[in-house]
């Protein structure tokens, strides 16, 4: 049996250690369009910010490909797909059938247009291309805008103020992170990364920019304030690589519609990663859980379907682990926003930036959100996942008394004590 | 008993030292690689226990680490960081359902956990045990 595979990053290896894990021999071919071997997207901005080179990122060693026996095709981007005769072109003409696909093609960044901008000024950082490019023109500026603060807007801004360029980053919504922090986590950060050397300003936005010659001088502000700068970062956010899925007539909502065995709606063909629209551990829709770990979950689990092995996903987790101005933060689950029916629980000492908050809905932990002592996040994720009751432990969970010697006793003898 | 000694013994042995006094002066003393997991509320009948990493067979660790730093040595089957690969983003921290992989923020600034002290006679925290309630056993044979 001949699997293929699309795309060459987390879910990718996450399918070829589970198939060869399992035993099988299946010849796996992959093809990536990037001409790189698999690296850590997440090293990117160490990258940028020059602690770590290129060929230090690697996300398994040079060997793996050899050592897992997958034939690797790079720089080769596949153009169209016939789900009814199992075959894949690709962008030299090239061709190649198949009797499972895979399609793990992440996603790309989303862009923005602004009046005046060109494309030469605008940046991004999601492939080693991006980083070298923005490495490239940072290296003469003295003055950057980043737009969006998220994960990947915040991991520029710190690598570029490291690079002692002087940065503001403009988030249109009112806090950093807005997505997985609330506002009490949110302005403890932000403290601490102004600290640094990183500007803000929040509820805000471009309006145009101020370019001579193709060289970016400045950027006008909605409320009218004027930034110099050398280059804009847009990070506002990622969108998956699926339009030649969608053409191929594989049903595609935001990403591509796979089940809890990562099946797409086309025969033997498999979808994981940021690409992949799956089901979510909290809620009954499928959704886009775009980090790192849900990418080599999901390619787990096709790589395992994929050789005839029953393997269920049990769902997608938003989860976030951020070390920003050397501030641990946590969170995993609902904990950007007060959702309906549930309660939430903090405790805050903003002096010492300790904060703790937990999302409990119907009894069940739907949320947790940890500044600071994040040593216990690993359990309490955990009792997200299994959904155990846990109304009688909200304090001792909160003050980080809760341990795994509070589950009940089935439930303890079968995960730790085996003797 | 829920002393904590053990953890003394394996914070001294990271720092690579047996004396507790020169550890905490010269140095700050890492993170232990083991805990103590307690529940105190049925005052009767307190349950505690030390725990370290159990060496998963499919580590949540390494599936969620950002950058390979982690991986499962298939010879010992111990749970290994390559330190030089950690850029100490605590996603393992996260993704660990037995809390059993420590962030040692203030020392080396890189996630740490048991990796079983193959290279010791005997694990410190087990020789350092004062009740005996650690012991190691090797279950490949």
């Amino acid at each position: 049996m001949k699997i293929v595979i699309l795309g060459n990053s987390a879910a990718a290896v996450g399918a070829i250690e589970e198939i060869r894990r399992k035993g099988s021999s299946d010849e796996i071919e992959i093809y990536s369009a990037e001409p790189y071997l698999v690296y850590s997207k997440p090293m990117l901005a160490h990258v940028l910010s020059g602690e770590f080179g290129i060929h230090n990122i690697g996300y398994r060693d040079e060997n793996f490909y050899k050592t897992f026996d997958v034939k690797l095709n790079l720089s080769l981007p596949a153009i169209s797909l016939d789900v009814s005769g199992k075959k894949l072109h690709f962008v030299n003409g090239a061709s190649t059938d198949y009797d499972r696909l895979l399609i793990s093609t992440g996603a790309h960044p989303l862009d923005m247009q602004i009046p005046n901008l060109s494309a030469d000024n605008k940046f991004y950082l999601t492939t080693i291309g991006e980083t070298l490019d923005i490495a490239k023109g940072a290296a003469d500026i003295s003055d950057a805008v980043v737009i969006g603060a998220g994960f990947i807007g915040l991991n520029v801004a710190e690598a570029l103020v490291r690079l002692d360029k002087k940065v503001v980053v403009v988030e249109l919504a009112d806090r950093i992170l807005p997505s997985s922090l609330d506002h009490r986590a949110s302005e403890i950060l932000r403290e601490k990364l102004e600290a640094e050397g990183v500007s803000f300003r929040l509820s805000n936005k471009i309006v145009s920019a101020d370019e001579v010659d193709g060289k970016l001088r400045s950027v006008l502000l909605e409320d009218e304030e004027e930034l110099p700068c050398g280059l804009i970062g847009v990070c506002i956010g990622v969108k998956p690589n699926c339009d030649f899925a969608r053409v191929a007539g594989i049903i595609v909502n935001r990403g591509i519609i796979v089940n809890e065995r990562m099946q797409t709606s086309a025969p033997d063909v498999y979808a994981a990663g940021d690409v992949a629209e799956g089901p979510h551990i909290l809620i009954e829709e499928n959704r886009l859980v775009p980090n790192w770990p849900n990418a080599y979950r999901q390619g787990k689990v096709a790589g395992a379907n994929m050789i005839g092995s029953d393997l269920i996903f049990d769902g997608g987790i938003e989860m976030n682990s951020y070390n920003f101005a050397n501030i641990p933060i946590n969170s995993i689950g609902f904990t950007a926003q007060v959702y309906d029916g549930a309660e939430e629980y903090f405790t805050l000492d903003y002096k010492k930036g300790n904060y703790r908050k937990i999302v409990v809905k119907d009894g069940k932990l739907i949320g947790a959100l940890v500044v600071g002592d994040i040593s216990k996040t690993g359990m309490i994720g955990w009792l997200i996942k299994t959904k155990i009751d846990i109304s009688s432990y909200i304090n001792e969970i909160l003050n980080l008394e809760y341990g795994l010697s509070f589950l009940p006793k089935e439930v303890l003898n079968e995960r730790i004590i085996r003797y | 008993m829920g002393c904590g000694i053990c953890r003394i013994h394996c914070a001294l042995s990271a720092a690579g030292t047996d004396d507790l006094l020169k550890a905490y002066r010269l140095n700050k003393l890492p993170a232990s690689r083991i805990r103590i997991d307690e529940n105190l509320i049925d005052k009767k009948h307190p349950l505690m226990f030390a725990i370290q990493c159990i060496q998963c067979e499919q580590p949540e660790c390494v599936e969620s680490c950002l950058t390979g730093a982690i991986h499962k040595d298939l010879k010992t089957g111990v749970v290994i960081i390559n330190k030089d690969k950690c850029i100490g983003c605590w996603t393992c921290v996260l993704a660990c359902p037995y809390s059993c992989i420590f962030p040692d923020i203030s020392v080396s600034k890189r996630a740490v956990k048991c990796e079983l002290c193959l290279d010791k006679e005997s694990p410190p925290c087990v020789a350092g045990c004062p009740n005996n309630a650690l012991i190691v056993e090797d279950e490949r044979a």
